[in-house]
């Protein structure tokens, strides 16, 4: 009983010390707060973005694809269009030299007195 | 890990804080100070807050620990100990004050606000015993919680409470006997 009014005392006593905190200590500490926030690093940003959600693996492929196609694009060499087709000359016909051809003549007919 | 909302966390501590700062140390300059410097100390030392655990509690204990390390300075460079009663004659415990004095404080405290004559009070208490007064009767944390921040056994607390309220009870009423 001794402990319950003891108890119930303190409880009413600690009532009456309940005050508010002045605004100027909480904006005091606000302050300190962004004052003693730590800058974001250049990692820090990148690791963020790496662990983006869903979309950020969409945007990701799309910006890579478009790299690679860019690549691609400006290594292949420039070349001027055709503009008309050119007519092909003609090929060129000599006449073969007739003693050699002469010489190539035989008269064999296919007897077997030919082969003499 | 992720970042820390402190302007939440300031808005939602900062009565609690001030208020346990008050019952400590009993003066406004002195409580402002320290609870600035236990948010300091909590920002520099977030790293060391286990996220499963309430932030009060573990803000309360830096609060505490930065109050306790501040007054042992004290006594050390002046030579003098802060938990001697610090008004002889009227925070002397008046042994025959009659019982029947006692449900007249009781009602008086309920109904009316004395917080002068309790910071009178509780600056003759050990900061200890002001300490798990402020938490348990004032911030309303569990026994558990309290120990955990005293650093302290469940049943040690629990005799700590007690003996606490009961020092209360006594200065009041002496403080009552010589108003």
């Amino acid at each position: 009983m001794k402990e319950k009014d003891d108890a119930r005392l303190a409880k009413a006593a600690m009532k009456s010390l309940r005050v508010p905190a002045p605004e100027s200590l909480t904006a005091d500490l606000k302050r300190l707060a962004r004052n003693r926030k730590p800058a974001r690093s250049v990692w820090a940003g990148l690791r963020d973005a790496l662990e983006g959600g869903a979309w950020a693996y969409g945007a990701g492929a799309a910006f890579a694809a478009a790299a690679v196609a860019l690549i691609i694009m400006r290594s292949m060499p420039e070349r001027e269009p055709v503009k008309e087709f050119a007519e092909r000359p003609a090929l060129r016909l000599e006449a073969a030299p007739q003693q050699a051809l002469r010489d190539l003549w035989s008269d064999d007919e296919g007897e077997d007195n030919d082969e003499i | 890990m992720p970042e820390i909302d402190w302007d939440a966390l300031i808005d939602a501590n900062a009565n609690k804080a001030y208020c346990f700062a008050m019952g400590l140390c009993g003066n406004e300059d002195d409580a402002k100070e320290l609870v600035q410097e236990a948010f300091a100390k909590a920002m520099d030392r977030i790293g060391t807050h286990d996220p499963g655990l309430p932030f009060e509690a573990w803000f309360l204990t830096v609060l505490k620990h930065l109050y306790l390390d501040g007054t042992r300075k004290y006594e050390k460079r002046h030579g003098q100990s802060l938990e001697l009663p610090i008004d002889a004659a009227g925070l002397t415990v008046a042994e025959g004050v009659a019982d029947h004095r006692e449900q007249p404080l009781i009602d008086r405290l309920e109904r009316e606000e004395n917080s002068k004559l309790v910071r009178r009070a509780m600056r003759a208490l050990t900061p200890d015993a002001r300490a798990v007064l402020l938490m348990i009767d004032l911030e309303g944390l569990g026994y558990e919680e309290a120990a955990a921040v005293m650093g302290c056994p469940l049943n040690t607390l629990r005799s700590r409470i007690v003996r606490a309220r009961a020092a209360l009870k006594e200065r009041l009423l002496a403080l009552e006997v010589t108003s």
